[in-house]
């Protein structure tokens, strides 16, 4: 009431100060009602206890993948539950006990409010991530010691696992044109059956041109052209990682000759593999011998002795992988994606919480994720007119329905899409770059816009609902 | 201490600090059908200086009528205005305090912190927070437990830090529901020396209770709600009023005086007048008992009685609200 002392430079913003005041409620709150301590034991458990029960497969990829990938995954799950729980609960238990009438009689905003709590919650979720993180890191460290580890195992591990690998595709294959030219040649002919819409027909057709682009008959031969992998480090090599799937059931050997080279140039690598199908493995380019300009070319030729057909999916059959950095930024930069993910998870069970009750705003919050793991089938079904067609190819839906179903699915796909984040632990484990693009993005979406927008939509309800009950 | 209870009214012309001009609130159910309806046509106000007392058996409606006033419910029909605007508006709320039917504490904090935490949320000086804590604490007498969890309390002990919540940011308008309820008789009679010690300052109170001789205490005007209804308003003092039977206040005399003066009203009035002896009533009786057992006892476990009002309450800055501008949003 009376005046200040402090200039105001020194001050801080009053607005801030109610915020921080929530937001060190919530994390009192938390530690005192020994929520914290029982998720730091769970935590701590499952980062010590799963390398200890889950049975590796024996390789030091294996034994890598289970260290970090499946105890950071699994610790990542706790904390998600943790944050969307805490969350949901954080508004509205404090709704149903009533013990939020008090502070919203207070010159506070519902913004205010929701921003405060959020940041507690972020504060807590984001150290214990760290923690977690950390013990991960160390572990990790430990197990890499000579004593422990072979030394030929752990070079390997350091090139090929424990490093930061920028991917490489192949550039995509376009067979629309040639699809939509064969519907209408067989369409012409008479040969296409009357129940099926046509549009279902051309993405079947495209799907077999696609997997015709990455399979390889007996004796036959398939070139892959990779963008230029930019400026590369002489001393250091290139990973072609490839999956293949043969016609032949079983664990049977293929051999295949392998011709990499950069554009027309004389090749760099000419070797001759005999490979188990769908097993992962991997050829190395020493970019010393990578000589001249232009895109990486890949041939691959089907030299087995048996017919055998091979198929590389379209999808992740082949990628080569340039040497982008060391693993320690690597794995700190997947924390931060993972540190996003928590974010948004909080800012939804916030928000869920402060316009439902307890249990109904937890299961609101899960069938949002829900959405969240479908955006991919979203989109698909968006575009997808096979579920617009009856089992006859009658139409199912008036013209006006099938245009609101695929702007209904459109919408929610343009919403979810881009909370969908690749798996930066998947990544972590083999090799490849998380890279500070995609953190950014993530850190962006997931920490910033969608919080932002929730905590919006939440403020704006929380101003229009009656916080009292009748009494 | 009891502090003597004198005229607090506002004089006539003044701005009131509360209007509430035929408030109704009715309750609906998820189909959005009306189910009971709760508070219809009440109006009244509260000026600067003024305790107001809403009287009413449980479920008249008072406490909803102060949830409408504080902005945690909406009237369905009718005009509320707190403090020259509507009860939502985030800013006046920092010259509000309000103390619900039920603390609400958050059981983690401790004492102090509770105090800090409300005092933070009116953004006051970390400095002020402080020291107001500490008068405050003082006040209602739990000093002892100030880094006690407030869960740990029993129901009058968190009433009494609920009470000092709502006047952390020393209040143009105190509202109180049901102050009293779950304290001992000395802590009443703190809050209602607390109440008067408010409103001798220019503050106006707003209080609920169903406990009469409470709010005959401290009121000034009251308003009788029954089924949501008002049935009966005005100053308490003309409500209680019996005019047509006067009674005579002697001053101490000799029992020939007393026969003479009755025998002379006997033949004023043509009947004969009732007599009977003044005495102390069972509140005051308690206090006399426990101040001076406190003075024989050095310690005492749970709340210790204090004497007084928290300082900052106490200064004589009296003032009509809506005189003063509204605080700036933030107070450093």
């Amino acid at each position: 009431m009376t005046a200040g002392i402090l200039s105001p430079a020194r001050r801080r913003r009053p607005d801030m100060n109610k915020i921080i005041a929530i937001a060190i409620l919530a994390v009192r709150g938390a530690i005192r009602s020994r929520v914290v301590l029982v998720l730091l034991g769970l935590l701590l458990l499952a980062v010590v206890a799963v390398p200890l029960t889950v049975k590796s497969d024996g390789t030091p990829a294996g034994d890598v993948q289970i260290l970090v990938r499946y105890t950071l995954g699994l610790a990542m799950l706790i904390l998600s539950l943790s944050v969307l729980w805490a969350g949901c609960a954080s508004v509205s238990l404090e709704w149903q006990s009533q013990r939020l009438q008090l502070v919203v009689t207070k010159p506070i905003h519902p913004l205010q409010l929701w921003l405060g709590k959020w940041l507690g919650l972020v504060a807590l979720h984001v150290v214990l991530l760290a923690i977690c993180g950390a013990v991960t890191a160390g572990l990790l460290k430990w197990r890499m010691r000579e004593p422990l580890r072979d030394p030929v195992d752990r070079e390997w591990l350091l090139d090929e696992i424990l490093v930061a690998r920028r991917s490489l595709i192949p550039e995509p294959v376009n067979v629309d044109t040639a699809a939509r030219l064969r519907f209408e040649e067989e369409q012409s002919r008479g040969r296409l059956p009357a129940d099926i819409p046509p549009e279902t027909v051309v993405q079947a057709i495209r799907q077999n041109l696609l997997i015709q682009a990455f399979s390889i008959s007996p004796g036959g031969t398939r070139e892959w052209h990779f963008p230029r992998p930019g400026r590369l480090d002489r001393e250091r090599s290139l990973l072609l990682r490839f999956r293949f799937s043969s016609s032949t059931p079983g664990p049977d050997r293929v051999t295949g000759a392998w011709v990499i080279r950069r554009g027309n140039n004389i090749p760099a690598v000419q070797v001759q593999t005999n490979m188990v199908a769908t097993a992962r493995h991997s050829i190395r380019i020493p970019c010393a011998a990578l000589s001249g300009e232009g895109p990486l070319v890949v041939a691959y030729e089907n030299i087995h002795t048996d017919p055998v057909t091979v198929l590389f999916s379209p999808e992740d059959g082949l990628e080569v992988l340039a040497y982008a950095g060391s693993f320690g930024p690597n794995y700190a930069r997947a924390l931060l994606v993972l540190s996003g993910q928590l974010i948004f998870l909080a800012a939804l069970g916030i928000t869920a919480g402060s316009l439902f009750s307890m249990p109904v705003a937890a299961f609101v919050s899960g069938f949002v994720l829900l959405l969240v793991q479908m955006a991919g089938q979203l989109q698909s079904m968006a575009a997808q007119p096979v579920f617009l067609a009856g089992h006859r190819g009658e139409a199912a839906l008036s013209p006006l329905g099938a245009q609101a179903y695929r702007l209904f699915f459109k919408l929610l796909h343009a919403v979810m899409g881009p909370l969908q984040v690749s798996g930066s632990l998947e990544k972590l484990t083999t090799g490849v770059l998380v890279s500070w693009s995609e953190t950014f993005r993530v850190l962006l979406t997931h920490g910033l816009i969608y919080p932002l927008l929730l905590a919006l939509l939440a403020a704006w309800i929380m101003r229009r609902r009656e916080v009292a009950m009748a009494g | 201490m009891k502090i003597a209870r004198e005229e607090t009214m506002a004089p006539p012309g003044i701005q009131p600090v509360l209007q509430a001009e035929h408030v109704s609130k009715i309750f609906r159910d998820f189909w959005r059908r009306p189910r009971v309806r709760a508070v219809n046509d009440v109006s009244f106000d509260v000026k600067p200086g003024e305790v107001f007392g809403l009287l009413g058996p449980n479920g008249s409606g008072k406490s909803t009528t102060l949830k409408m006033i504080v902005g945690l419910l909406r009237p369905t029909s009718g005009r509320l205005q707190v403090l020259g605007a509507p009860p939502t508006d985030v800013r006046r709320k920092a010259r509000i305090g309000y103390l619900p039917e039920d603390s609400y504490l958050y059981p983690y904090l401790t004492c102090e912190e509770t105090l800090d935490f409300f005092g933070r949320l009116f953004d006051l000086r970390a400095s002020e927070r402080r020291a107001r804590t500490e008068q405050l604490l003082e006040m209602i007498g739990l000093r002892h437990a100030r880094r006690r969890l407030v869960g740990e309390f029993s129901r009058g002990m968190a009433r009494r830090i609920g009470l000092a919540q709502a006047l952390i940011n020393d209040p143009d308008l105190v509202i109180l529901d049901e102050p009293t309820a779950g304290l001992d008789p000395l802590g009443c009679r703190q809050v209602k020396d607390l109440i008067l010690t408010l409103a001798r300052r220019g503050k106006a109170v707003l209080l609920s209770s169903h406990l009469l001789a409470d709010v005959e205490d401290v009121c000034d005007r009251i308003a009788i709600l029954f089924n949501g209804q008002v049935q009966a308003t005005g100053p308490i003092r003309d409500l209680l009023e019996e005019r047509h039977r006067p009674r005579l206040t002697l001053p101490e005399v000799s029992a020939d005086q007393l026969r003479a003066i009755l025998a002379a009203l006997k033949e004023q009035l043509g009947r004969e007048p009732e007599l009977d002896y003044p005495r102390r009533n069972l509140e005051q009786f308690f206090l006399d008992i426990v101040a001076r057992a406190m003075r024989q006892a050095t310690e005492q476990s749970g709340a210790t009685p204090s004497e007084g009002v928290a300082p900052y309450l106490s200064v004589d800055d009296r003032r009509h609200p809506l005189a003063s501008p509204p605080p700036p949003a933030g107070h450093e």
